[in-house]
């Protein structure tokens, strides 16, 4: 290959890459500095639009929110998933019909889902508070995404609950152990659990490694489960980031801010996702090459 | 299998190229000379689209009252009057979108990205001018003579009158009253709507006590049901005409009120907090609610309980701070228009305001509609008459209030009102004292 | 022993059959209430229905140009998959060669996979206005292309990388020119890791609510999600038919999905793993 051709190959995706990454890199970091309504110009006001935000509780809210997103991510989702890949990956009956319904929610869109799941939480109409009502438990029924303690989990249930795509991935993984290793396992004794433990586990871990950037990925951008579940509310209890800088660009018209927010966002997205992917790296480089 | 693969994807493909090249083609059909923003949404009639003829001026315009709704249906009648009046030469072309906060976000964007609607209305806050700041709104002064001027309310015109410049028509000017359910009152052993606030608090009791929740109210979008009753409670404390000045908000009145408000709140409907305005105007519309706080338009959503309704005359403490049955205002929500090159253009759309303002129009926007106007209205006995029950209670209570405040939200800036929904909910949750809920609200409006 | 054994399954099975209940009864619980009157829900919310109504079905499609917004989803979706898969193809090809400054590129690309686009809202904003694509299927198609080109580009060269040299090489030394070594050899080893990025690709962009729902403004872009968004605060509280339209809106993928559930859970995985 040519020198001009190697350019010609590459530009589609240098021009990508500039225009929705580069630039917007550029233009967040310098309209961050502005004071700026959208409509009216712009004043420049230094760094206080980070002070401001950095002292606003509604962001130090948002700024903890997302965090617990990804650790429910880590620890209640990517493990539902890795136990129902080792249980499905046993081949028990029906193990393909289940394959392809818990993969279902994937395919339907996240906002049909919030949506749902507003309606499953919700006080009056909802599933869980009928389901309550009729088995006697009325006093349980609870606006689950109204109130305070409740509000965040609820909200993050349907995520954590459908584990489809993270299942998928890691039963591929599995399927592509050797049968001759669990043979010989078998042989020694290790049946059942230890053979997860001792096998299958650690064999699993670029997928675990995979999913955990993934899905770490997934909530840092999450928008749609706070958006339409919650609207960040209750006083802001389930407001994320992705909220956060959505509502100051479009209800309070606070652009500087908004943006400021915008580099927080994407520093702190870049060290958790590099951290992540050095994770991941180490692990590959174990098990492969 | 990598086949099937590829199956699939070019059947992807197909799909998707028939219909990109589907709405290709409805794009162009759609696309006028200037504006791209043409587009039918949801709810727009289609009486006033099909006809456009060649040659006419057209005139794009983008508002949020839907067509199911009485008010929409009423505005939408004299659309297509005003189109047939003016076949050949001036053709209106109308866009819908219902969901009222999104829709003002929607305008304020398209000021921004120079697409500004030929035709839009808004809700008029003194604290926020960043439309008429934008430089791109339609100057109506120089048409703007006495005739005309003498149409609307006391003040209007000059309230709108922004640096010389007269960027708005006045148009809907709405009195927030509040509505009760009669039987759910007499079934809780309540005769008479209570004249003071306490008595309010005690009605609430007993409400509760036969399983009726007392007021609707929301704090989602604009919260304005919660606002509209902080309204009436501040209004309460702190007399109208100290609080129509629009000065700060962290006043000892309002912390009362705020303290007051938080009593209230605990007589809503569970679903209050993170409800929009919808869900809290159904629930009071099947009559899970007894009270609310709400514009004459909610007349025509009450359908059959309408006759079960009735309009009450606002309670006050008693220490003759207020005037009873004083109202509380909703913003004035005047048309705008988009700044025009040419001048044909500009004069059709002032024909258009005239004709939406004139008397003929406001009259039958108030009967068909349920809608109040900054223009004047002058109805005979026999049409007060005629315009149903609840209708003509509206117009009674409205026209016999002493004094009136605008409520206290539309004098917030944006950022106040964005922060407004989640500090309403602190407050009901108890995450905020009332005196914090004052503070920070008045901090978010510097 | 085998009784032990058999327990355990049976613990199995109870947890995958609870899990799959969870999964499975809201989805059921939607489609049950989307025939049924508004009233009836609040009043009754588990009576069986005594008769399928399809009123709620008929009212949504009255007030709502569904079909429309169908298009506008798969339209983007489609063009969202061309433009990223191509400038993905491309570059992947390039780069599985050696040349100066292939680091910079490199690092240049995943840079991406590291920065959460949903702080560029501003940004992403102003940028479709400007090239006047606001309200505009395109320009929602350009700025998912931006969002989905980095991992679109690490799974496919992550799949080109297990091709062996041997094979590029003896392409090259027959004389074959860079585009056809591309289009022969490459392209068709590749597919397996250019569908997994297909899928992942439609998924995105046919889930995204966000940038759709911040560049539309009219019917004519409105997206099938941007749609269901609006459903609540238009329908005035009526679940009923709120419901209605969720069934409208997942059904057509549920069936697509049905009908091609091997080629999209095989496809989702053939190059992620590898990669």
């Amino acid at each position: 290959m040519k020198k001009r051709q190697y350019s010609i190959y590459l530009a589609p995706a240098i021009i990508l890459t500039l225009v929705f990454y580069i630039f917007p890199l550029l233009y967040l970091c310098y309209v961050s500095l502005f004071q700026w309504d959208g409509l009216g110009p712009m004043k420049f006001v230094s760094t206080q639009n980070f002070q401001k935000v950095l002292a606003d509780r509604v962001f130090q809210s948002a700024f903890k929110n997302t965090l617990i997103w990804i650790l429910s991510a880590l620890f209640l989702h990517i493990p539902l998933g890795i136990v129902l890949a080792l249980m499905l990956s046993r081949k028990p009956k029906g193990w393909k019909l289940m394959r392809i319904m818990y993969f279902v929610p994937n395919v339907i869109s996240t906002t049909a889902i919030a949506f749902l799941w507003y309606f499953i939480f919700h006080v009056d109409v909802g599933l869980i508070n009928n389901v309550l009502k009729a088995v006697g438990l009325g006093n349980l029924a609870h606006p689950w995404l109204n109130s305070l303690d409740t509000a965040l989990i609820s909200s993050q249930i349907p995520f954590i609950l459908y584990v489809g795509l993270t299942m998928v991935i890691f039963l591929t993984q599995l399927s592509t152990i050797p049968e001759s290793l669990y043979e010989a396992a078998e042989v020694d004794g290790a049946n059942g659990l230890k053979r997860d433990f001792y096998i299958s586990l650690p064999l699993m871990k670029p997928a675990i490694a995979t999913n955990i950037l993934l899905n770490t990925a997934f909530c840092l951008r999450n928008f749609e489960y706070p958006f339409l579940m919650t609207g960040g509310g209750p006083a802001n209890k389930t407001t994320n980031l992705s909220l956060y800088i959505y509502r100051q660009m479009i209800n309070a018209n606070k652009y500087g801010v908004s943006m400021a927010a915008g580099v927080i966002t994407v520093i702190m997205g870049f060290c958790i996702m590099y951290s992540v992917s050095l994770i991941g790296k180490e692990r590959k480089g174990k098990t492969y090459d | 299998m990598k086949k099937v693969f590829a199956l699939f994807i070019s059947m992807l493909m197909m799909v998707g190229l028939l219909t990109a090249c589907s709405s290709g083609t409805k794009e162009e059909k759609n696309t006028p000379a200037e504006n791209t923003e043409t587009t039918e949404d949801a709810v727009s009639d289609s009486a006033t689209s099909d006809t456009s003829s060649e040659g006419a001026i057209e005139i794009n315009m983008y508002h949020s009252w839907s067509t199911d709704s009485t008010r929409g249906a009423a505005l939408d009648s004299l659309i297509t009057k005003f189109n047939k009046e003016n076949e050949g030469k001036i053709h209106i072309n109308v866009t819908v979108n219902p969901d009222f906060p999104a829709y003002q976000e929607k305008v304020k964007a398209m000021i921004a990205t120079d697409t500004t609607p030929d035709i839009f209305h808004y809700n008029f806050n003194p604290n926020d001018l960043s439309r008429q700041n934008s430089g791109k709104l339609m100057d109506f002064s120089s048409y703007m003579d006495d005739e005309w001027a003498s149409r609307f309310g006391e003040g209007d015109i000059e309230t709108l009158t922004i640096n010389g410049e007269l960027t708005s028509i006045p148009f809907e000017k709405a009195g927030a009253l509040i509505y009760y359910n009669k039987e759910l009152f007499e079934k809780a052993g309540i005769t008479e709507f209570p004249a003071t606030w306490d008595g309010v608090l005690e009605a609430c009791e007993k409400l509760k006590v036969i399983g009726v929740a007392p007021f609707s109210l929301y704090t989602a979008d604009d919260a304005w049901y919660t606002c509209n009753l902080l309204s009436y409670i501040a209004a309460s404390y702190a007399g109208t005409e100290t609080l129509n000045t629009g000065g700060s908000i962290d006043t000892p009145e309002m912390v009362k009120a705020a303290k007051f408000l938080r009593k209230l709140l605990d007589y809503t409907t569970g679903d209050a907090i993170g409800a929009n305005y919808s869900v809290a105007m159904n629930n009071f519309a099947s009559e899970k609610t007894a009270m609310v706080i709400d514009g004459p338009w909610l007349i025509g959503s009450l359908g059959e309980i309408e006759n079960k309704i009735g309009i009450a005359s606002a309670p006050t403490f008693g220490d003759g701070i207020v005037k009873p049955g004083f109202t509380v205002t909703d913003a004035q929500t005047p048309w705008a228009a988009a700044k025009q090159d040419d001048p044909a253009k500009e004069e059709a759309i002032v024909k258009f305001m005239k004709f939406i303002t004139s008397d003929e129009s406001t009259k039958q926007l108030t009967l068909e509609g349920s809608v109040f106007l900054s223009a004047k209205l002058t109805l005979s006995e026999e049409e007060l008459k005629n315009s149903g029950v609840l209708l003509s209670q509206y117009i009674t209570v409205n026209s016999a209030s002493a004094e009136s405040i605008v409520n206290v939200q539309r004098n917030l800036t944006t950022a106040a009102n964005a922060a407004l929904p989640s500090l309403l909910e602190s407050l009901a949750l108890d995450v905020v004292t009332p005196e914090e809920f004052i503070k920070q609200l008045s901090a978010e409006n510097e | 022993m085998i009784k032990k054994f058999k327990v355990s399954v049976m613990i199995m099975y109870f947890f995958l059959l609870l899990v799959f209940a969870f999964m499975l009864i809201p989805f059921v619980w939607l489609i049950i209430s989307s025939f049924r009157p508004n009233a009836d829900l609040f009043n009754a919310p588990f009576a069986i229905p005594e008769k399928l109504s399809f009123e709620n079905y008929i009212a949504v499609f009255q007030s709502h140009p569904m079909l429309l917004y169908f298009g506008n989803s798969v339209a983007i979706a489609f063009l969202v998959t061309v433009i990223t898969i191509f400038a993905a193809v491309m570059a992947s090809y390039a780069c599985i060669h050696r040349f100066r400054v292939k680091p910079g590129i490199l690092l240049l690309f995943s840079l991406g996979l590291f920065i959460p686009t949903n702080a560029f809202m501003v940004p992403y904003y102003v940028l479709i206005n400007r090239i006047g694509l606001y309200d505009n299927i395109l320009g929602i198609a350009l700025v998912y292309a931006g969002i989905n080109f980095p991992m679109s580009f690490m799974v496919i060269k992550g799949y080109m990388d297990t091709i062996p040299a041997e094979l590029k090489e003896a392409a090259c030394i027959d004389g074959a020119k860079a585009r056809q070594v591309l289009m022969k050899v490459i392209l068709p080893i590749s597919v397996p890791g250019i569908v997994t990025a297909c899928v992942f690709i439609v998924i995105n962009s046919w889930n995204e609510l966000l940038f759709a729902n911040l560049l539309n403004q009219s019917d004519k872009s409105r997206t099938i999600q941007v749609a269901i968004r609006s459903f609540l605060t238009t329908f005035e509280a009526n679940y009923a038919y709120a419901f209605a339209a969720m069934v409208v809106t997942i059904l057509p993928t549920i069936i697509i999905y049905a009908l091609l559930t091997d080629k999209i859970i095989g496809g989702m995985t053939a190059g992620s793993v590898k990669g």
